[in-house]
């Protein structure tokens, strides 16, 4: 298992650069998500999808 | 981490019986000596067997089972082998154990599908399931990365490739791969592809909600249709990638056998030219030997010639005597007429003067009597002489001592020529040795076969990526057109794909970054090792490039080009060390052959920095490449053991603690 830590600072830092729009939980939701199902990616699959559509049905609340 | 704690091996390669070798508790070196064809390559390929499953030998190329089978234990019958690794791993304890056997009804193993293979695999005492075996096995030791850690010497060729620097290198780019998977950058990159396939899930639900309205539902079908096209795509392209990693690796496997048989070619083409040579020779002695037998069937009048020669001499000269009485006579004859017709003129018919009719007559008389000779029996004589010298003649010619003696002295010659040439194929076909021409003309065909598949597979991946390209554009069209019309009737489904398109393409970023700083990290740790392994003052350091190619650098930030082999293995060498200190999997390093191409200096700077390349190191070597007390000395407390393969017969090597000087 990488360093999580440091793969979360990369991806951070480049959200914070250019895609800003996105949350930064979001993004580490997606991390985490790899990272417990590194052996596993039809789970990593299912559980990114969920992650969206709660993020999309979230989105279509506060609209 | 893993840590290997005893290995166990039964029948496999020069291991006769069971035998075993400890890996002493603690971090440091483990030396193992044996002089060639004992046994070292056999052991590293023992751990590689039972870790991955095969057995590799020169060339990258898996070597057969039944191969692999100790000699002497198959004349006793045993058909198979094992082996046995105890280790450690992420703190748990494991037993993993590979058995090949023949086959039920096989009675003599000859091909690898003969064979039946089982693995078993213990974690803290207790059995796993053949599933959880597999998926341990892929933990413990991803094959992709075992070569970081199962180092031959011999089987440099796939680091020379990354020490050529070359940015389009194909197998550059799966060692890069290889590498990153080790150093953790997967997890980012399996979440670029997991989002990426979210993503096309997201377009396909847009579309089909954009059919659902009659102002959208044309662009909407077209979208799901170029989406499915994409995809078909993509998977073409993929398959289309496995093909050409695949071939790559057998094109870096060839070019290796074909660099080590470069020579093979000239012999081959000798070995021809003396064989061609050969059948001519022999042909010619048979013409020769025809020949001179015809010569011999008349030779029997060489043995008269002595005889007969002087009998023809002395035919000769009768028949000169008897020719002399006859010209002699046809004189007289003539005289002795022009006498008579000088009786009518009274004229000497020589000085023409007066010559009295008495005179003349007496000379008449005189001549006559001389002229009277049996002219007829001489005439008969000399007829049997010339008969008998013709019979001698016929004899005496073509006695064929000439053409005899020629023959043998010809067929001498060719004698020589033959036993040279054949003594010069003797020795060009211990130089070939076990390579026959058709596998050497079956290696190059393949090769070139190979050369133009790959171009193919090449040019069909850009073809793919070139239509991707232009269908994602044309889709992203269509999609902004959707936005337009739809308004916010699609919000929902656009919100989601532009979200995971953000999302998947952020990931994509953060990929090329974290390479980036893993590959700086490589760098400047493989220089921190490669100068203390270097002799060489003026090295500045490495540089490594974006697929992890390596070159040296001068202090003047020039690159010195690698190339000999001995500095490739430092740099090599340089690089593994560097992946052992980042690697978040890390493990023993067992290295075969790793000396014997550098010079003493650099060798001793490699044994000191042995025990700062990994936590567990092997180290298989001959006493000519490294001098136990000269180890024991540079190693001084890292040395933990040292072992020995003593040889016990050409097909059986023991394994036991080292007990020389």
């Amino acid at each position: 298992m990488s360093d999580l830590a440091e793969l979360l600072a990369t991806v951070e830092q480049v959200r914070a650069e250019r895609y800003s729009h996105l949350p930064a939980d979001l993004v580490e939701q997606v991390l985490r998500i790899e990272a417990e199902h590194t052996d596993d990616p039809v789970g990593a699959v299912r559980e990114l999808r969920r992650l969206i559509n709660q993020r999309a049905r979230g989105s279509d609340a506060e609209a | 981490m893993l840590r290997l704690d005893r290995l166990e091996v039964e029948d496999f390669g020069p291991y006769k019986g069971t035998q075993s070798f400890e890996f002493p508790p603690g971090d440091g070196v483990i030396i193992v000596y044996g002089e060639n064809r004992r046994g070292k390559t056999s052991l590293l390929n023992a751990i590689r067997y039972a870790l991955l499953g095969v057995v590799i030998t020169r060339g990258s190329r898996q070597l057969d089972f039944h191969k692999v089978v100790n000699h002497e234990a198959r004349q006793e019958g045993r058909l198979g082998f094992q082996v046995a690794l105890h280790l450690h791993f992420e703190g748990r304890r494991y037993s993993l154990t590979r058995r090949c056997m023949p086959r039920p009804g096989i009675a003599e193993p000859s091909r690898n599908e003969h064979y039946t293979h089982s693995v078993y695999l213990q974690r803290e005492g207790v059995p796993l399931s053949q599933e959880e075996t597999e998926h341990e096995l892929a933990r413990i030791m991803p094959p992709q990365i075992s070569r970081f850690f199962l180092f031959d010497g011999e089987l440099l060729a796939e680091y020379e490739e990354l020490l050529r620097d070359r940015e389009e290198s194909d197998i550059g780019g799966r060692i890069a791969a290889a590498i990153e998977q080790i150093l953790g950058l997967p997890m980012l990159q399996n979440a670029r592809s997991h989002l990426t396939d979210l993503t096309q899930e997201a377009v396909r639900d847009e579309a089909r909600a954009a059919q659902k309205d009659s102002k959208t539902r044309e662009f909407g079908t077209l979208i799901e249709t170029l989406g499915v096209q994409i995809e078909a795509h993509q998977r073409t392209r993929t398959e289309l990638q496995q093909q050409l990693s695949t071939g790559e690796s057998r094109k870096l496997a060839l070019e290796e056998i074909l660099r080590k048989t470069a020579g093979l070619e000239a012999l081959l083409d000798e070995r021809a030219r003396l064989e061609r040579e050969i059948e001519e020779i022999k042909d010619r002695q048979a013409d020769r030997r025809k020949r001179l037998q015809n010569a011999l069937s008349s030779s029997w009048r060489g043995l008269l010639a002595r005889r007969v020669q002087p009998l023809r001499e002395t035919l000769l000269a009768r028949r000169d005597v008897l020719q002399e009485q006859v010209t002699e006579h046809l004189l007289l004859a003539k005289r002795a007429q022009a006498l008579k017709d000088a009786l009518g003129t009274g004229r000497c018919p020589l000085c023409s003067q007066q010559a009295a009719p008495s005179l003349l007559a007496e000379r008449i008389g005189e001549e006559g009597s001389q002229a009277e000779v049996d002219i007829e029996g001489v005439q008969r004589q000399i007829l049997e002489v010339e008969e008998q010298l013709d019979t001698l003649s016929r004899l005496s010619e073509n006695d064929g001592a000439k053409s005899v003696l020629a023959l043998f002295d010809d067929l001498e010659e060719l004698k020589v020529d033959l036993h040279d040439r054949n003594q010069r194929l003797r020795d060009l076909l211990d130089e070939i040795g076990g390579s026959p021409a058709e596998e050497f003309g079956t290696h190059r065909k393949e090769y070139e076969k190979l050369v133009g598949e790959l171009h193919i597979l090449r040019s069909g991946i850009e073809a793919e990526t070139t239509e991707i390209a232009t269908k994602e554009a044309r889709l992203k069209e269509l999609q902004r057109k959707v936005d337009q019309i739809s308004g916010s009737g699609l919000g929902a489904e656009r919100e989601k794909r532009e979200m995971l398109e953000s999302l998947a393409t952020l990931f994509q970023d953060s990929v090329a970054l974290y390479r980036d700083r893993l590959r700086e990290r490589v760098e400047h740790d493989a220089t921190d090792l490669f100068l203390r392994l270097t002799t060489e003052p003026e090295d500045k350091g490495l540089r490594i490039n974006d697929q992890y190619g390596l070159t040296i650098v001068h202090r003047d930030d020039t690159d010195i080009p690698v190339r000999s082999s001995g500095a490739e293995q430092i740099v090599a060498l340089s690089l593994m060390g560097a992946l052992q200190k980042n690697a978040p999997l890390s493990g023993p390093l067992i290295m075969d052959s790793l000396l014997f191409r550098i010079d003493d200096a650099h060798r001793a700077n490699v044994v000191r920095a042995l025990p700062e390349m990994a936590s567990q190191v092997v180290v298989l070597v001959f006493r000519a490449e490294l001098d136990p007390p000269v180890a024991r000395e540079r190693l001084n407390g890292a040395l933990l053991a040292e072992y020995e393969l003593r040889r016990i017969s050409a097909r059986h090597t023991d394994i036991e603690p080292y007990r020389g000087g």
